[in-house]
This record gives C-alpha cells, sequence and structure tokens, in this order.
C-alpha cells in the first residue's frame, strides 16, 4: 500500500541561505508523527512548502499518490491535507460558528451535504458548542486554538498539519487540546503530523519522529531514541556544550 | 437688482424640501435672466458684471414693458454635470424667461439638449465651437431656442485669421510659411482645417501643423520641430492650455519668428505683466479694446471700468449686448413667450459694443465690414495693448518680437 | 433582514419616489436622479471593497466604462439607448478582468495601485485619441433612456433598489461570507480550502458591471460623456459616500451616495465656496463619525427601542 504522504529531496531556498535541504521521508495513514527540531531548523517552512504556501526549489511531494507540488494552497487542503498555523489565524469580524463554517464551504466539505449541520457537529467535537455565537474576538487563547483545529477538520481532511499546536496554551488548556488530538486520531482515523517544542507532550502522543537542524533531516525515530540521539542533543543543546563532552 | 439667492433647502434631508420664489411684488413680475456661467473665471465673472451694469441701466430708464429686470447665477464650472445641473435649475426651478452665459464649448455642448428641453432662449457669449450654432439648422424645431450674440464660432474666426494672414503676415511681414500650433478642444479642431485651407488658398504654406492636449506643460519639443519645420510665423490656438508657460517657454527658447493667433488667456489685461513682459510681440485676437468700433464702445468701456476698476474681457461686451438685445426684442413683441422673442431676435439688427449684432439662419452672428469682427492687438513695450489690424481700427503698426530685431 | 429593516427600507423607497411628486420640478428631479445614480456607484463598490477589505482606488474606470460604452453606442453609432445598457456592463467587467487577474492573487497595495492607474490611464486614452473619443469635450447629443425626466427618474429609482437588493443577498449568502473571511485573513481562507482568488475576481466583475449599469444610467441623462466620468476625484468622492453612509452595509453606502450629491447641491448657493465647504463637511463626518452616518444610525435606533 502507497504511503498516505511521500516527500522526495525537497528544497527551498531564500537568496542564499537553505532553508530546508533536500528533505525526504514518507507518512503511513493513520499515523500521529512529530517533527522535531530547534527554532530556524525550517519546520515552520516545511510546512509551508507542503501545503502551497510557499513554492519549492526542487523536489517532490505526493499526496495520496498524486503530485501536489505545484498547486494552490486552496487545492491541496481539497486534496485532504490541511493545516494550522502557528499563531491563530481566526476570521475578525465573523462569530466563531461563521468561522467554522468558511471551512465547511470548501468544495471537498461541500460533497458531504448540510454545511451548516456539519459545522454544529465539528463545533461539539471541539468543545467550542456554547460560544458558537460568539465574536471571535472574545475568545481566550485556548479557545482560539480549538478554533484552529475546527476550522481545518470543517475541510474534511485525511492529513492534517499541526503547526506547534502548544504554543501559547497554559498548563490547563494543553491537556485539553492533547486530548483533543488524541480523539480526533482514534475516533476520526486523522492522520497527524505535528510540529513541536514540548518534548514531554510530544513523547506522550507521536509514535514517529523526525528531527531537523539547519533544513536537514539528521534522524528519524521512536520518540525515546530521537530523544537519546547525539545529533538531536547537539542541535539542541549547542556546538559548544557538545565539544565540551556532555552528550 | 440684487441678485435673487437661491435657495438652501435643508428640509430635504427630512423629505419636505420647502419651495417657494420670494414673494413677487404684487402687480408685475420681473423679467428674470438666467446667467450660467463659470463663475469662478475671470470670464464668469465679467459675464455677471457687465449683465448687471446694463440691467441696472435698463431698470433706471423704467425698465421693459413697466417690469424690473432681474438676474440669477448658477455656477457651470467647466464640467458638464455642473452645467446641466444650472440649466436645470434655472429654468425649473427659477423659471428664468432667457439663458444668457457659457464659456466651455464642451459645457455647453453637454447643456444644449437640456436648453432646449427647457424651452428657454439661451443667448451663448462665450464658446466657439460651431457646433453649438450647427444644432440650429440640424434640427430647429428643438434647438431654435439657442443663439450666439459674441463673434466666437471658430469657423469665422478662421476666416478672420485667414484675412489676417494675408494682409499682416503676407503682404506686411513677407512671412508665407505658416506653422500652426492649437489644443485639441472640439472648436479648436473646427477651426483648424478652416484655417488651412485658407491660407493654402491665398497662397500660405502650412510647413507645420500639430494639436496637443490642453494639460500639456513642457512644449519646448514642439517649439523645436515648429523651428526645426521652417516655418516663418506660428499661429496659436489656444484656450485652455497654459498660456503663460507657453508663452515663457516660447521667449525662452527665442523662436526665430512672429507669432500669434488665437491665445484667450492672453486677452485678459494683466496677462503681459503676469509674464513678466515675455508676451511682448505677441499677436491676439480680442473682440474688443477701448476704442470707437462703435458709439457705444467707449461709454461701455468706461462705464465698466468705472464700476468694477478692471478692464472687460470679452465676454463682457457681449453679454451687454445680449441683455440689451433680449429687452428690444421683448419690448418689440409685447411678450416674454419665447417663439415670438426668437422671431423678433432673428429679425434683430443691433448695434452693439463691438459692431452691429444680426444672426444668421443658424442664429449665429454675422461677421463682416459693420458687424462684429475680430480685432487683431499686439502687446507691445511696456505692455501695451495696440490694435494692429484691422486697418480701420488700428492704433499703432506691427511690430517683430524684441529678440527679432532686424 | 428583520421586519424593521424591510419597513424602514419601503419607507426611505417610498419617500424618494414620492418627493419629486410633490416637488413638479425638473431640477428637483434632475438632482434625485443623479442621487440614486451616485447610490447605485457606491452600493456596487462598498459591494467589492466593502466587503473583502481590498480598497479599490480606480472606480471610474468602471463608472466611465460604462458611460464612454454608452457614448460610442448611441453617441457615435447611433444604436437605440437601451443597448447602452448590457454593453456598458459587458464591457467594465470585462476590464475588471483584465485588471484582476493579475493583480488580485497578489498581496499588499498592487490592486489598489494598479486601479487608480487603470482609471487614469484610460482617462488619458480619452484625452489623446481625441479623433475617437471627443477629446476633452467627450461625446455629446445622446437620447435619453426615457422622455420624461419623472419616468426616467423611476426607472433610475428602480434600478438603484435592485442593486441594493441583488447585492445584499450576495452578501448574505455564503459568497459574502466568504468575502468576508478574505477581509479577515486571506491566507486563512486559503487553508480552509476556499478558492480566494476566484472570489475576488468574480466579486470585481459583479462590482464592475453594476458600476457599469450606473455608468449608462449618467450617460443617458446627461446626454453627454466626457473624461471627467474616469476622474480620480470621481473615485475618491465614491469611497468617501461609502464611508459616510456606513461600509459594509451596502444599502448605507447607497444612501451616503444619495446624501452627498445631495448636499454639494444644496450648496450651491455658496457659489465659489461650494466645494470648499463640501469638503470641510465632509472631512467633519469622517472624524467625529467613524462608522458612518448611515447605517450605524440606523443600528443606533433600533438598539434604543430594543
Amino acid at each position: 500500500m502507497s504511503a498516505l504522504l511521500e516527500v522526495e529531496g525537497l528544497t527551498k531556498r531564500f537568496a542564499g541561505l537553505v532553508a530546508v535541504k533536500e528533505v525526504s521521508f514518507t507518512l503511513a495513514a493513520g499515523e500521529i508523527t512529530g517533527i522535531l527540531g530547534p527554532n530556524g531548523a525550517g519546520k515552520t517552512t516545511l510546512f509551508n512548502l507542503l501545503t502551497g504556501f510557499l513554492p519549492s526549489d526542487r523536489g517532490a511531494v505526493n499526496f495520496d499518490g498524486r503530485s501536489i507540488l505545484k498547486e494552490r494552497p486552496h487545492q491541496i487542503v481539497n486534496r485532504g491535507l490541511a493545516r494550522t498555523f502557528q499563531l491563530c489565524r481566526p476570521f475578525h469580524g465573523l462569530s466563531v460558528r461563521e468561522n467554522v463554517e468558511i471551512g465547511c464551504l470548501a468544495p471537498r466539505a461541500r460533497q458531504e451535504g448540510d454545511w451548516r449541520r456539519q459545522a454544529s457537529v465539528i463545533l461539539d467535537e471541539v468543545g467550542l458548542a456554547e460560544k458558537a455565537d460568539q465574536p471571535v474576538e472574545v475568545l481566550p487563547y485556548g479557545d482560539l486554538r480549538r478554533l484552529e483545529f475546527a476550522r481545518a477538520l470543517a475541510t474534511r481532511p485525511k492529513l492534517l498539519l499541526l503547526d506547534e499546536p502548544f504554543a501559547g496554551l497554559g498548563a490547563g488548556e494543553i491537556g485539553g487540546i492533547v486530548h483533543l488530538i488524541r480523539r480526533l486520531h482514534d475516533k476520526e482515523g486523522l492522520s497527524i503530523l505535528i510540529i513541536e517544542h514540548r518534548l514531554r507532550e510530544f513523547m506522550q502522543l507521536v509514535k514517529r519522529v523526525i528531527a531537523m537542524d539547519f533544513g536537514e533531516i539528521i534522524a528519524v525515530g521512536a520518540p525515546a531514541q530521537i530523544v537519546r540521539h547525539p545529533r538531536v542533543i547537539e542541535s539542541y543543546i549547542g556546538k559548544n556544550e557538545a565539544e565540551l563532552g556532555i552528550a | 437688482m440684487r441678485p435673487r439667492i437661491p435657495f438652501l433647502a435643508s428640509a430635504a434631508l427630512m423629505g419636505a424640501l420647502a419651495v417657494g420664489s420670494p414673494a413677487h411684488a404684487a402687480a408685475k413680475k420681473p423679467i428674470l435672466i438666467g446667467l450660467d456661467s463659470p463663475i469662478q473665471l475671470q470670464v464668469g465673472k465679467d459675464t455677471v458684471a457687465a449683465v448687471k451694469m446694463a440691467v441696472d441701466e435698463i431698470n433706471a430708464k423704467g425698465g421693459v414693458l413697466g417690469r424690473k429686470l432681474a438676474y440669477v447665477v448658477a455656477d457651470e464650472g467647466m464640467d458638464p454635470q455642473l452645467g446641466v445641473s444650472a440649466i436645470n435649475k434655472l429654468t425649473s426651478e427659477d423659471h428664468v424667461n432667457v439663458l444668457i452665459g457659457g464659456y466651455d464649448s464642451g459645457v455647453t455642448l453637454a447643456e444644449e439638449p437640456h436648453i432646449a428641453e427647457a424651452k428657454t432662449i439661451y443667448l451663448g457669449i462665450g464658446s466657439a465651437s460651431p457646433n453649438i450654432t450647427a444644432l440650429v439648422g440640424r434640427d430647429y424645431n428643438k434647438y431654435k431656442y439657442i443663439f450666439r450674440v459674441n463673434p466666437l464660432n471658430s469657423a469665422r474666426q478662421a476666416a478672420q485669421i485667414v484675412n489676417f494672414a494675408d494682409n499682416v503676415v503676407k503682404k506686411k511681414l513677407k512671412r508665407n510659411k505658416i506653422a500652426i500650433l492649437g489644443e485639441s478642444a472640439v472648436w479648436v479642431r473646427g477651426l483648424v482645417p478652416v484655417l488651412v485651407k485658407g491660407l493654402e488658398k491665398d497662397g500660405m504654406t502650412v510647413a507645420y501643423n500639430q494639436l496637443f492636449d490642453e494639460t500639456m506643460s513642457d512644449f519646448t519639443p514642439l517649439l523645436a520641430r515648429v523651428k526645426a519645420s521652417g516655418a516663418q510665423f506660428l499661429l496659436t490656438v489656444l484656450s485652455h492650455a497654459n498660456s503663460d508657460v507657453f508663452i515663457k517657454q516660447l521667449y525662452e527658447s527665442r523662436l526665430p519668428m512672429p507669432y500669434g493667433g488665437i491665445d484667450v488667456k492672453s486677452m485678459t489685461p494683466n496677462f503681459c505683466s503676469r509674464v513678466n513682459g515675455d508676451s511682448v510681440g505677441e499677436i491676439t485676437v480680442n473682440f474688443v479694446t477701448r476704442a470707437p468700433i462703435t458709439k457705444k464702445t467707449i461709454p461701455f468701456w468706461d462705464g465698466f471700468v468705472k464700476l468694477y476698476h478692471r478692464a472687460p474681457v470679452y465676454t463682457a461686451p457681449g453679454a451687454y449686448n445680449a441683455v440689451y438685445m433680449y429687452a428690444e426684442a421683448v419690448k418689440k413683441t409685447g411678450t416674454t413667450k419665447a417663439d415670438p422673442v426668437i422671431k423678433a431676435l432673428q429679425k434683430a439688427d443691433y448695434l452693439g459694443v463691438a459692431g452691429r449684432v444680426k444672426f444668421d439662419k443658424l442664429h449665429d452672428d454675422l461677421a463682416g465690414p459693420g458687424y462684429q469682427n475680430v480685432l487683431f492687438v499686439q502687446w507691445q513695450k511696456g505692455c501695451k495693448r495696440v490694435v494692429v489690424w484691422p486697418k480701420e481700427l488700428a492704433t499703432g503698426k506691427v511690430v517683430l518680437p524684441p529678440w527679432l530685431h532686424k | 433582514m428583520r421586519k424593521r429593516d424591510w419597513l424602514g427600507a419601503g419607507a426611505l423607497v417610498a419617500l424618494l419616489a414620492a418627493l419629486p411628486l410633490f416637488l413638479e420640478n425638473r431640477y428637483f428631479t434632475g438632482v434625485f436622479t443623479v442621487c440614486a445614480i451616485d447610490g447605485i456607484w457606491a452600493a456596487s463598490w462598498d459591494f467589492f471593497s466593502g466587503l473583502s477589505g481590498r480598497e479599490n482606488f480606480g472606480h471610474a474606470l468602471f463608472i466611465g466604462g460604462g458611460a464612454y460604452a454608452a457614448a460610442f453606442m448611441n453617441g457615435k453609432f447611433g444604436f437605440n439607448p437601451w443597448w447602452s445598457i448590457p454593453v456598458g456592463i459587458v464591457v467594465p467587467a470585462a476590464l475588471s478582468l483584465v485588471i484582476g487577474f493579475p493583480t488580485l492573487r497578489l498581496r499588499g497595495p498592487y490592486f489598489a495601485l494598479a486601479m487608480l492607474a487603470a482609471a487614469a490611464i484610460m482617462q488619458q486614452f480619452a484625452v489623446i485619441f481625441w479623433q475617437y473619443t471627443g477629446g476633452t469635450e467627450g461625446i455629446y447629443g445622446m437620447s435619453r433612456l426615457i422622455d420624461s425626466s419623472l419616468g426616467n427618474y423611476y426607472f433610475v429609482l428602480a434600478t438603484l433598489v435592485a442593486t441594493v437588493a441583488v447585492l445584499k443577498a450576495i452578501a448574505a449568502s455564503r459568497w459574502g461570507r466568504i468575502l468576508r473571511a478574505i477581509k479577515g485573513d486571506e491566507g486563512a481562507c486559503e487553508a480552509a480550502g476556499i478558492n480566494t482568488t476566484f472570489y475576488k475576481i468574480a466579486s470585481l466583475a459583479l462590482s464592475a458591471g453594476f458600476a457599469g449599469l450606473g455608468g449608462v444610467l449618467f450617460a443617458h441623462y446627461e446626454q453627454a460623456v466626457t473624461p471627467d466620468d474616469l476622474d480620480v476625484f470621481l473615485s475618491i468622492s465614491v469611497i468617501i459616500m461609502v464611508y459616510v453612509g456606513g461600509i459594509g452595509s451596502i444599502w448605507g453606502a447607497a444612501c451616503g451616495g444619495i446624501l452627498l450629491n445631495l448636499l454639494l447641491e444644496l450648496l450651491r448657493g455658496l457659489g465659489e465656496y461650494r466645494l470648499w465647504v463640501f469638503y470641510i463637511i465632509l472631512m467633519l463626518v469622517l472624524f467625529f463619525m467613524r462608522g458612518g452616518l448611515v447605517a450605524p444610525f440606523w443600528q443606533r435606533l433600533q438598539g434604543s427601542r430594543a
């Protein structure tokens, strides 16, 4: 069976700086995979390349057997590959419900029928049903995060890319989001690719980790292994310490 | 007579516009003249000033048919939309008996269908396009209300310019290669072909002929091409164009030939001093100057200067004549109804400030000996204005521009 | 729309229809005709720019495009003036596609500036190619659509009502929602699977078509078309009308158009100071009533009753 997502030699340069260098990996359906790496490792750039928000210089990206390399963001979403943003980006001037309904208006979601009903179901799932008719401007950040999820889910994705879903959340809210991610995976069978910093939550959720540094993949494996991987440690702590012999 | 102040119908916003003219004198309503003119420009201000002068004079002598004359002003600007709404206001709200005014041909042309629909006589004193009166011939019943009182028809002006070119440029100054520069306005486009044909018929050659759009502000390339064409005299046709800049650039380039023609801005009395004397040598078409063209010219001129402390521009004598002609026509027919007054005007032969005013079949004023003719006036040393043609009215000899003194 | 809104709209339309009957005067009928046309222009601008947040600084391109289409069809080629209407809608819509395709897919001020430049270029063409377009004096002597000025006014008023109704209906639908989402965050909208470029281009074409329709009605009322109908002053006036009326409400924008032209006419008595006073009043309104005059006023009225 072919993989859900196949990435081959993906490369992106910004005027002399190589942000993503020859990245290759595959994702099988039904997995939760994580991407780990320090700031500037190229993780968000990778997401932007995969989802069409940035054009790539070289490489191949196949989703569900089809090349999506040259497609525009909305076309990629309608193939079943959705994403959230690191910084929540709600539609100001619309209510919570209206925000989600936009996702339900994507052609892919429209195929499933009554978009208004779908929105209600999704709002329920992410736990925003009670706040549905409030304007997004009054929502606390944790709920905005849920809204990000809801809107992406509305497009009926097969693979969901989450860019630092725990960023900006307090301890209490994080637990809820972990729960939500688990439930989406377990119940809906959603494949998930998460970029994260926070190792603890990360370790609980993901089955496989892809570690990046300076735009390249430096290691791939189970969470427990990756965390002890010397290159990974080096990328997080810095060369000096490594030379000092701290392993 | 004080101008009637138009209403500010503030109730309009509440949906109940208060309408109603100020209470008329119980017995006889004044005869109302509507002025649609660009009141922010000199031509507009002088139109109003001249009408006021005429109205006051006539009222002092008892008015017309026992009724006083009054006038109301509406700004037409240089904007057809403003002009159309001015016409509508004057005819439908103020119910004027006659319209006097005009300046920009485009505005007048846009206004004409609306004037025709309002069935109100219009005495044009400012716009030059032949198309304005051509409509009278094309659809008499609709456009019979349109008259032109000033000798502005640009095709006619062309004929008179050819006459000047023949007599002064060719015979006196001994030059017969002509260059023509004009702005691309509709009245110019009607004039230039007539000009070219007439010049060539009189044995002159047109070495260069170019129209430019009226917003142009750098004439040096055009002036260079005029020079390169080998022309010996430059004919200009300017109205809205930047005459001040044009003259300055011509002066600076020391164009090696005498020049002149139509330059409306140069008609204003202070033009020469405005350009610091750069226009000395320019010959421009004008319609009135302080010279005894008729017995009424100098009394009009002096009267205007006394009242307003400035010399009048060409719309003033036209407007003055228009008021008197209308008053006479109304007196003759005993009514202000349009059709009889139109017939009276068609038969009129009025001695005006710049000549006899008589209309042709197209309700355009006639040109020729005794009628209103174009004067050719030259700016000379000290910013003095000297009439150089026609011979009968000349007050001096034509000179070459200062840098050409041979 | 709630019942109160229907009643309010009905009352306003009835008022606009009844006024000329009381005044019985070609001048006032003419003023209201132009007011209604301004309303069409403002509503059409608001539909695209008010909803999507992408400001169009060259709306005169569409207005003048429709007007010149009418001028050529009727003034030059002598067609029956009613033919101007379909042509005057299609030509601006086509122009909007030409400008919209390259510029609407870009972020940043490209669209706004491109529209501004396009209108200015068209205006220059009208002047430069004076042999065909009549230059600065334009094309005149066009026919009226309806001879009676009252009849013409009612036709224009009906067109205004239809324009606002159609645009409002679209704005309230899924389409309008998507435009508002584009205004909120276009990137996020794409990430939600929406083809934002398509909606922007389609909305601009609709906005252009209605603006051109207004241009046709204006041309056949004035019976003349000049390069002033492509002028940046017109583009800016339309934007001001929308802001005064209440941006994003469409009907508020239309009211802004009506009010502003009314104000301009009322100030006619001030002669030379007319424009001066007009702009001062505008500045005061824009300073002190940020959301506009009409739409917020209506909402406040409702609020106090509730």
